[in-house]
């Protein structure tokens, strides 16, 4: 037995009315949250489970004493938005991982021990990139890269 | 059944009135949204070139972020200020120029900054400070 289709459509668009009304509802009930509690939004920040923004590594390479030097991305919403490698070392001395370099390659970026102190990152062709940090602990780093200039923008 | 039907409609009209609210505030403030940051003008000191450097706090209308300082350097060809460094001091900065291509930042004592730009066109910059190391994080 079918329904005939006049009745079918008209539960579909009652069933959307309704889904629309309390759509609305929800919509005016979060703006009045926000007007009437103060700090809403932080709140819901800290208590959101899932992070916006998540870094994940992309490759490393350590050197015989132990020293790490890693190539990790950085992305928000899944990586869609905001992305950004990063060159972070970390010493094996103790001392606190460092974030050297940001940048936005165009090709592969490569690291490379020339000894045990001594980094040198190879970003390639880059779109964009921060000023270098030189030294992370005992760490000397060194960098080559072309297309562009390092800028805070 | 009744009753909750009228209440959902009662509702959804009460919803509008906050909703069009928002909406009629969205389209007043619609400059705010295409630019949210606006730029405060510090301490600033200019070469015989033209050439200008100055403190600056950013601050954007955007949730959970806080107003930035920097220092910035608008070359006398260009239109726009170019960061030259991003900073959190806890004293007064001090801009000088030591002749049209040399520009000193003494930044004082700082609890963080970041790296730094040392060369913009023609324009070399030195800086000075003390209590932290630059980071990127």
């Amino acid at each position: 037995m079918t329904m005939p289709e006049r009745s079918l459509s008209s539960r579909d668009l009652r069933a959307f009315g309704r889904l629309l009304r309390r759509f609305t509802i929800g919509l005016g009930a979060l703006i009045l949250a926000f007007h009437y509690f103060d700090h809403f939004g932080e709140w819901i920040l800290a208590v959101w489970p899932y992070k916006a923004c998540s870094e994940w590594p992309k490759s490393s390479l350590a050197n015989a004493q132990g020293d790490v030097a890693e190539i990790a991305v950085r992305g928000c919403v899944l990586g869609l938005f905001n992305r950004q490698y990063r060159i972070r070392v970390r010493p094996a001395d103790g001392s606190p991982a460092k974030v050297v370099v940001r940048f936005d390659p165009k090709g592969r970026p490569a690291l490379h021990w020339l000894d045990v102190d001594r980094l040198q990152v190879d970003l390639g062709n880059v779109r964009a990139l921060t000023p270098q940090i030189a030294q992370a602990g005992p760490i000397h780093i060194t960098f080559i890269y072309r297309g562009a200039n390092p800028s805070l923008d | 059944m009744k009753l909750l039907r009228w209440l959902e409609w009662i509702a959804f009209a009460a919803s509008l009135v906050p909703i069009l609210g928002v909406a009629t505030f969205l389209y007043a403030w619609m400059p705010l949204f295409t630019r949210p940051c606006h730029i405060d003008h510090g301490e600033m000191a200019k070469n015989a070139r033209g050439d200008v450097t100055e403190d600056q706090i950013i601050d954007c209308a955007i949730l959970g972020s806080a107003a930035e300082f920097r220092v910035s350097l608008q070359l006398a060809e260009a239109s726009d200020f170019i960061p030259l460094v991003y900073y959190d001091s806890v004293s007064n900065i001090h801009l000088r120029w030591l002749d049209d291509d040399h520009v000193s930042v003494d930044l004082g004592e700082v609890k963080w900054l970041t790296p730094q730009i040392h060369q913009l066109g023609r324009v070399t910059i030195s800086y000075t400070y003390s209590g932290a190391e630059p980071s990127l994080e």
